[in-house]
């Protein structure tokens, strides 16, 4: 892992701002020049890359980072195992080819942003708490044990009324209707989706043991009987860690490039140049 | 190939390797070897099954074709599409901000990102500056010529089987471009894995996938192939890896189901734009299929694609088995790059689903087995990473072979012909991998051409009243077989209900207009067909053509039976049901009315309005997966 030459790094970095309290010397400068019109992302993402290739440059990768010596020798016109490697060398780096060149600058600036974003895996205390964090993302909807019957226009010249018929009978049979079941564990989002939103309405208000309806909805009239009810559950962490971790991952991954950037930013001069 | 169950808590724990080394698609609820997962695992699991909808043909930024289009999303957004989250999607901005926003009415039950195999390593190569093909001419394409990119490297996927090959930038053999693939598919893999609910509420279900997109010479092969659980080969096969069919099998019997618990089948889909190439049928000028080669393709692929954005596959109008519905979002192409190209060709009526379903029965009567017994599903193809946007009204465009929407969009969001594509429906006993993958094996699914239509259908010895039995699922599986089986004896009457999709945020409830069994058999070496009206009135039509609205009622619910008079157990034969519902408004004449265009137009980006040759109108449908009669033969 890269992280702890980085790591020195932003205390190089920082250790200029801790000399500042002894000798008041400058701090390092990171110069930013923006495109022009940039908005305000723009900006922001223009610091941010100056800020990574300074960091990345304070950690010496600059130097020792196989891809980006690989890129200067190539400019130079040499390679690795060539004689002349560590003199072509010499000359990128006094021709300032490691700073100036897109490529070079653009390894330094992705290998400091992956290893700020590195995290270690999170504990299991960490993922309880973004499991507690979006609590409502991760619980699962309220369950129903419900009857449902409906009886259709294509069989039934008044649906509602033949409904009525059988609920008053006591053992309403309702219609054979394609994907509809008597007898299902279910959710008022399931039946919303499946029904229509009359149907969700009427089993969200029914209460437990009586039949209720007819309410019309695309299909005909439907009458409902809630047997049982289950709050929404929030699941434990074993039943769902590859959730959790993933969203741990999206956030911890941006938010540690995010925190470790702006602290850097407190280190430096920050000169930015908008043309 | 590694197994790699161990990150997560397997109720049947089981080691890697041993296992049957050859596909099952007969005998799905015995074969607990490749079962990973308690069955049953779900708090509603309901033996009498029940309707899943779903989108088996997904592709995010991973796949070279959709980020050259300008799609950025992960295959982690795809899945919180599928789920019912809102996404920002492309067009994107300077700053990476999606400019359009996009979100379905109702979540789907379960998804599969099936991104190309073939690029996802040469991609990840070219986006990262530390690699050394960075640089490399086709990279610096990928990155600022993306247009160009589109129609030079990723036609590479077009080059002629004999001679696929990785492109120059993968080095040898490839082997760059494999590497840089791992952590790709790593991250698809925990992708899926982070979306599927093991909990017991089984809220929502993600399969592990890829999609193999050989084209030779730009005819279409693709496939995509659907793995059963968390099980899963290293890498993708692609078709720098095996440029035929039959490679890819064998690199998937040798990955996959030499490696028990991984267990796989594929799915085909647009033949359409295959021109010939993707049944081989006698006299196609290729030699004869055997009967092992026959019944290795039926196992591998059950079931096929017939519906998505590139256009309907079911029946071609000019065939001998054709109808006049047939005549349904027939893209004017025949090969990939005719289509990408806008250069129109006729397609060839072997491409076909019936008339491949009748080659498979013609083939049964020489070898004894059927290789085409492909039962059915639909898909989106999205290339946005929108599974399930299917609304013809928000139709977004689903790039690919279409418009690209890599910048900001004038007009209409794709090219007229194409369309939002459909959904994969399975009937399982609950929403859990283990049941969706049963479900595809033995061929229980059902496509739909978007809305959410429900379609069942039993034949055997069944009653003739049996529309008018509430407990008539049931009575029908005790008598008889569900789509996608076969026919248990010499009864041969069919029930068939559909019920209308009840409409969501998005779409009012449309009604029914008929719902009809579609029948094929071979009769003196040749295959006829015949359809059969079973429920519902084919003038049925409410719809105001000016306004796109509905006047008028119409049915919801259709049932059926009918009795094969002509049914003889010693031909083969074939019955699938298709209900389609009233005429409604195509994508292109709702967003046309939407922005005020009247024809003949000026407006950039609108002539697609005006286009005569592309109907306003559609009748939205759905299609069962047949039930056969494949008597002894050869």
């Amino acid at each position: 892992m890269a992280w702890p030459p980085l790591l020195w790094g932003i205390l190089a970095l920082a250790g200029h701002l801790a000399l500042d309290a002894l000798r008041v010397p400058p701090r390092p400068v990171v110069a930013v020049t923006l495109p022009p019109g940039a908005g305000e992302a723009a900006r922001q993402a223009a610091i941010d890359d100056a800020l990574l290739v300074a960091a990345a440059r304070a950690a010496g990768w600059h130097r020792s980072d196989p891809v980006v010596q690989r890129r200067l020798l190539e400019l130079a016109g040499s390679s690795a195992d060539a004689a002349d490697a560590a003199d072509a060398l010499d000359q990128a780096y006094a021709l300032g080819l490691d700073a100036l060149d897109p490529l070079a600058v653009a390894r330094l600036r992705d290998r400091a942003r992956r290893a700020l974003g590195e995290v270690e895996a999170p504990s299991d205390a960490e993922l309880q708490d973004v499991l507690a964090a979006h609590a409502s993302r991760f619980r699962r909807p309220a369950a129903l044990e419900v009857e449902h019957r409906v009886w259709t226009a294509e069989r039934h010249e008044d649906p509602e009324a033949a409904a009525r018929r059988e609920l008053a009978s006591g053992t309403p049979r309702g219609d054979a209707v394609a994907g509809l079941r008597s007898r299902a564990r279910t959710s008022v989002e399931a039946l919303e989706a499946a029904w229509g939103a009359p149907v969700a309405d009427l089993a969200r208000s029914a209460p437990v043991g009586a039949w209720v309806g007819p309410v019309r909805a695309a299909h005909g009239a439907h009458a409902l009987r809630v047997l049982q009810r289950e709050d929404a559950v929030l699941p434990p962490l074993e039943a769902i860690r590859e959730e959790v971790l993933a969203a741990w991952r999206e956030e911890a991954s941006a938010r540690r490039v995010r925190d470790r950037l702006d602290a850097l930013r407190a280190t430096v001069d920050l000169r930015v140049e908008d043309p | 190939m590694s197994c790699r169950p161990s990150l997560l808590v397997l109720p049947l724990a089981l080691a890697c390797g041993g296992g049957n080394a050859s596909p099952d698609d007969t005998d799905a609820d015995t074969d607990v070897v490749r079962q990973t997962e308690a069955f049953p695992r779900c708090a509603d699991h309901d033996p009498g099954r029940r309707p899943l909808f779903g989108d088996l043909h997904v592709h995010t930024a991973r796949s070279l074709d959709a980020y050259l289009q300008g799609n950025r999303l992960s295959p982690a957004d795809a899945y919180r599409f599928a789920r019912g989250e809102r996404l920002d999607i492309q067009p994107f901005d300077a700053e990476g901000r999606g400019t359009r926003s996009l979100q379905l009415d109702r979540p789907l039950d379960f998804a599969a990102v099936t991104d190309h195999a073939e690029f996802l390593g040469t991609l990840a190569l070219c986006l990262d500056p530390a690699s050394p093909a960075y640089e490399d001419r086709e990279c610096v394409q990928v990155r600022d010529r993306p247009a160009l990119a589109f129609v030079g490297l990723n036609a590479a996927t077009a080059q002629d089987q004999a001679d696929a090959q990785f492109p120059g930038l993968c080095g040898d053999a490839g082997a760059d471009c494999l590497t840089a693939g791992l952590d790709v598919w790593e991250e698809e893999r925990q992708a899926t894995e982070a979306a599927y609910d093991r909990t017991e509420a089984c809220t929502f279900t993600s399969l592990h996938a890829y999609e193999w997109s050989g084209g030779p010479t730009a005819q279409n092969l693709h496939r995509n192939v659907i793995f059963r659980n968390e099980a899963v080969p290293d890498l993708p096969v692609g078709y720098f890896d095996e440029s035929y069919p039959e490679g890819l099998w064998s690199a998937l019997e040798r990955d996959c189901l030499g490696e028990a618990p991984c267990d796989v089948l594929a799915i085909p889909h647009n033949a359409n734009l295959s021109t010939g190439l993707m049944f081989r049928t006698p006299g196609d000028g290729t030699p004869p299929l055997t009967a092992a080669e026959a019944a290795r393709r039926a196992a591998f692929e059950p079931l096929v694609e017939i519906f998505q954005h590139k256009g309907d596959g079911e029946c071609w109008p000019g065939s001998p088995v054709s109808d006049e519905l047939c005549d349904f979002e027939k893209l004017p192409y025949n090969n990939l790059a005719s289509a990408n190209l806008g250069a129109k060709g006729e397609p060839l009526a072997r491409d076909f689903v019936r008339d491949v379903l009748g080659e498979g029965l013609r083939y049964q009567s020489t070898l004894g087995v059927d290789p085409y017994r492909l039962g059915i599903i639909a898909g989106t193809d999205t290339h946005l990473g929108t599974p399930g946007a299917t609304d013809e009204a928000s139709y977004p465009g689903h790039g690919g072979a279409g418009q690209a929407n890599r910048e900001a969009i004038v007009g209409l969001p794709d090219g007229v012909p194409y369309n939002p594509g459909g959904l994969a429906v399975v009937w399982a006993e609950e929403n859990s991998r283990e049941a969706i993958f049963r479900a595809l094996k033995r061929r229980e699914t059902y496509g739909t051409s978007g809305p959410r239509l429900v379609l069942r259908f039993w034949g055997g010895d069944l009653a003739a009243g049996a529309c008018e039995d509430p407990d008539l699922v049931a009575h029908a599986d005790a008598k008889g077989v569900p789509m996608g089986g076969l026919m248990p004896g010499s009864g041969a009457t069919f029930v068939v209900q559909a019920a209308a999709d009840p409409g969501g945020a998005s779409r009012a409830a449309v009604p029914l207009q008929r719902l009809q069994i579609v029948k094929g058999w071979v009769e003196d070496g040749e295959v006829r067909s015949t359809v059969i009206d079973v429920a519902g009135d084919a003038g049925t039509d409410p719809l105001d053509r000016d306004t796109c609205l509905l006047s008028g009622e119409g049915p919801t619910t259709l049932c059926g039976t009918w009795t094969d008079p002509d049914h003889d157990p010693s031909v083969p034969a074939f019955w699938y049901a298709r209900v389609v519902e009233v005429p409604t408004c195509r994508w292109q004449r709702a967003q046309c009315l939407a922005a005020g265009i009247t024809c003949p137009t000026q407006a950039d980006g609108y002539e697609g309005c005006c286009d005569d040759e592309v109907p306003d109108t559609l009748q939205e449908r759905a299609w069962s997966s047949p039930i056969w009669n494949l008597p002894e033969g050869g």
